[in-house]
């Protein structure tokens, strides 16, 4: 039963960030139509400007929201210098952008870093919290904790300020959004800021948990991908209990099938998945026919 | 036996019914039009004719072939091809190369399939002819509805659907297309067209089918459908109020 | 009226004309290659026009269902690694030769692509491309776990005992003659298949499914056949790969990379075209190979930023690739000299 609980609560903190994680993805696909490849490479950023900010005496924590604020910006640009010409073109143009991106930033990670790992190790970095005969690492209680949070923030972005609405309503439909003087552009920039911002503070949260490394990102991007298809593409409550779901799964499989088990687990639950219901748990209409022929 | 009956079809998306109970039949040689405000169905009526979406409940039978379900590839073979709104040509290939798929579903080799869609060229005039390299995309509107008409002619269609063929012309080019829709029938071609433009279905329609709120409204010749008050209604009286899209 | 009788009566003639040509071009090409493969001496050369032939019948073979039918798949690499470890495991376990422990990898790897493509075909775009990755990784994850069978993260050696029966040769310039022929079976079939019906139905599905659909064209049949087509050729190359390299892991021949490689390669050189995926594959390996030359192994990822920056721009403006732009340079001067000529 404690192995059961240890499990059961290990999951579902993994699984808040993922949530985080996938958010980004879910928020970008929701308003742009675009699924961005590159999407891990921006948790790897998230890790090490988390990483290079510890370095400079920075809590990893506190660093938190530095990350979050400086991958918003980086989002702006990126989208603004190359995502915005693509938005017409072809899904094949838009996947290949993307690729381009994150074979760019995996390069540019392996020359100015080299291919070692680098771990951010706090003092606290090992401490352990002990609930009965639970025992987990402090550090995952914060990630999820904060992960939470920020999730938190985000829906509130969306549902309370004015520009969350413009965004939701572009979701819905960019026309006629447009048709009611929303700046579309702005829209698209604001919320590929957002997204990238949810990558990078994911990253900085996992950063004391996991190492970081060029080509860390593509695990990332495949948990992203398999939470949000879980959850269904473009669903924001969708990428949380995604998240959750594949935390559970994860931490489960690998305790009682084997630590190998747990990513066959969920890609081949991913693969179910899209073959049964391609619009996900919690499917954003519109996202089916563009998932099946339409 | 109709070409193409329709047997109390209906679909309907989530919570709203996009289709109720719609039946009607099309004659050989006949040129039908199935008109209606924004929202009345026209468009989803006329993807489950052509198998882009199943329908809920209901039969299609064309030829004495059922074909509700079947999906659109089969619906062609059954002697039944579309064009799509707004002209979806293959921008990116030539004209001739557009034309040529259509004889592809006929022939195997691509020669013999060239000289098929080169015939069939002949019946625009020189249209066609004249724009056989260009890229399909960058033709006018009407010249790409030509195109759209004429690679679904390669297939050797009994039945042609357009869908809004003249949607964005000028007055002109909607006349030579009308033109070309009374000249579909010389070559032994039915013809059902959905619009919007009543003036076209005036025109050119042996029989109209009017829908509203996915209901069949009537269906008659056009003298008997423009003194009809429940049309006239469902165009102008309350259409403002209650169209729900 | 008259226009139609003059283009019928043109068209045969010209086509044959350009038919001719093309051939004899061919004709030229594989010959030229041929030759150059057996007479070249210099051993970094030969590695060299190695890597490119194996690089470009993979571009090639993935340019038949990315750039022909415009399906984003991101998942070759099983296709690679399938054809690797098939006729690898077949020589070891049972000594099959790997040439036909090649044919039973291209076999296998057909049949697989041919059950993927029938589940994850109907899926459009993106979610096509996510369900190929995550097939990938699936690939990896059973190769690098199934140990006994597959030497787990370790990967399998094959050892260098020169004998042609098995696919083992005492001289580099044997294994790319093996690889020129891949190429020229690849190009060969791609060249074909872009005058033939298979190759303008891909075309059509690309450009707009739904009205090709319309007009008859069978989807799923048309992209069935080039995804088992494409994953064949592919398997074809991950044989040749490891009798040439002479081991195989997961990271070598399952891993992501390979897959982006196919697709990079292909689109710089010109998506859809029948030549583009080759000039890709000269333009990345030969850039490559001078990189790591001036700035030494450290550096190597230098080579994948600036191929990483290109293929976003060729995506972004040229959309023909290396190809395109060659056209549109020669379309340009003979606009200015054929004007010249015709005034005159």
């Amino acid at each position: 039963m404690d192995i059961f609980l240890q499990l059961l609560l290990s999951g579902l903190l993994l699984g808040g960030v993922y949530g985080l994680l996938s958010l980004g993805l879910t928020l970008v696909f929701g308003v742009t139509r675009i699924v961005n490849f590159a999407h891990g490479e921006f948790v790897m950023l998230g890790m090490y400007l988390t990483y290079f900010l510890w370095q400079l005496g920075f809590d990893p924590y506190l660093a938190a929201p530095v990350v979050f604020f400086a991958c918003f910006a980086v989002g702006v640009v990126t989208q603004h210098l190359l995502l915005r010409k693509t938005l017409t073109m072809p899904h094949l143009v838009q996947v290949f952008v993307t690729l381009g991106i994150s074979v760019v930033m995996q390069a540019g990670a392996q020359l100015l870093f080299t291919s070692n790992f680098y771990f951010v190790r706090p003092s606290y970095g090992n401490a352990m919290v002990e609930i009965g005969n639970i025992r987990l690492p402090l550090t995952t209680i914060i990630a999820a904790v904060l992960a939470l949070i920020g999730t938190a923030l985000v829906h509130l972005f969306l549902k309370k300020t004015h520009t969350g609405a413009a965004i939701r309503a572009t979701a819905q439909d960019p026309y006629a959004a447009n048709v009611v003087g929303i700046e579309i552009k702005t829209v698209y920039a604001v919320t590929f800021g957002v997204g990238i911002g949810c990558a990078g503070l994911a990253g900085a949260l996992l950063a004391p948990i996991y190492p970081v490394y060029p080509t860390v990102g593509l695990a990332y991007s495949l948990i992203s991908f398999v939470v949000v298809v879980l959850g269904g593409l473009g669903s924001l409550p969708g990428a949380l209990i995604g998240g959750l779901v594949v935390g559970l799964l994860e931490t489960f499989s690998a305790y009682y099938i084997s630590p190998e088990a747990k990513e066959a687990t969920y890609f081949t639950i991913f693969i179910i998945v899209l073959l049964l219901r391609p619009a996900g748990l919690l499917g954003l209409r519109g996202s089916e026919t563009m998932g099946a022929n339409h | 036996m109709p070409l193409l009956q329709i047997n109390s079809i209906k679909k309907s998306f989530g919570g709203l019914k996009a289709v109720k109970d719609v039946s009607f039949s099309i004659e050989r040689n006949e040129i039908v039009s199935v008109v209606g405000p924004n929202g009345a169905g026209k468009t989803t009526l006329f993807n489950l004719l052509t198998g882009f979406i199943k329908p809920d409940s209901g039969e299609i039978t064309m030829n004495g072939r059922r074909i509700e379900g079947c999906n659109p590839e089969t619906v062609c073979r059954a002697g039944f091809v579309r064009t799509f709104q707004s002209s979806r040509v293959f921008p990116n290939m030539s004209v001739l190369d557009n034309v040529t798929i259509g004889a592809l579903s006929r022939c195997n080799d691509v020669a013999s399939a060239r000289r098929e869609a080169l015939s069939i060229f002949d019946f625009f005039g020189s249209r066609l002819h004249d724009y056989s390299d260009r890229a399909a995309g960058t033709l006018s509107w009407a010249n790409r509805t030509r195109v759209e008409i004429a690679r679904a002619l390669a297939c050797h269609p009994t039945l042609i659907g357009l869908d809004e063929p003249t949607a964005g012309m000028n007055p002109a080019e909607t006349n030579e297309i009308s033109e070309l829709i009374v000249k579909l029938r010389t070559e032994g071609v039915t013809v059902l067209v959905i619009e919007h433009d009543m003036s076209l279905v005036m025109r050119v329609s042996d029989r109209i089918v009017v829908l509203h709120h996915g209901e069949l409204l009537m269906q008659g010749t056009p003298p008997e459908v423009r003194g009809n008050a429940k049309v006239m209604e469902a165009y102008l009286g309350n259409g403002s109020s209650s169209t729900a899209n | 009226m008259n226009t139609n009788t003059i283009s019928t009566r043109i068209q045969p003639s010209l086509q044959a004309a350009s038919l001719g040509r093309t051939v004899t071009l061919w004709v030229i090409i594989v010959g030229a290659l041929y030759i150059t493969a057996s007479r070249l001496t210099d051993e970094h050369l030969v590695d060299l026009m190695f890597q490119i032939m194996l690089a470009a019948s993979l571009a090639g073979a993935w340019n038949i269902v990315g750039g022909f039918g415009g399906q984003i798949a991101l998942g070759h690499a099983a296709f690679f690694g399938i054809g690797a470890y098939t006729s690898t495991i077949l020589f070891q376990h049972y000594h099959l030769t790997p040439w036909i422990g090649m044919l039973a990898g291209a076999l296998f790897a057909a049949l697989l692509a041919t059950l993927i493509g029938a589940v994850t075909l109907r899926l459009r775009g993106p979610f096509f491309a996510m369900t190929t990755v995550a097939f990938t990784e699936l690939v990896r994850i059973i190769v690098k776990n199934w140990d006994s069978l597959t030497g787990g993260t370790r990967g399998l050696w094959i050892p260098w005992e020169p004998n042609p029966w098995n696919f083992s040769f005492s001289d580099r310039n044997s294994y790319l003659l093996v690889a020129v022929t891949l190429a020229v079976l690849v190009f060969s079939t791609t060249a074909i298949m872009a005058k033939t019906k298979l190759g303008f139905l891909l075309n059509a599905l690309r450009e707009d499914a739904d009205a090709a659909r319309s007009v008859g064209v069978k989807a799923t049949r048309a992209r069935l056949i080039s995804f088992a087509i494409s994953a064949a050729f592919v398997a074809l190359g991950g044989t040749l790969y490891a009798q040439y390299s002479l081991s195989i892991d997961p990271t070598s021949v399952l891993s992501f990379d390979i897959s982006i490689q196919m697709a990079l390669m292909s689109a710089v050189g010109g998506l859809g075209t029948v030549i583009g995926p080759a000039l890709g594959a000269i333009a990345a390996v030969t850039s490559s190979s001078l990189l790591r030359g001036w700035f030494g192994g450290e550096l190597g990822a230098l080579h994948l930023l600036l191929y990483g920056v290109l293929f976003i721009l060729v995506m972004l403006y040229a959309r023909g690739g290396l190809l395109g732009m060659a056209i549109n340079v020669k379309k340009r001067l003979t606009r200015r000299f054929g004007q010249g000529q015709s005034d005159v």
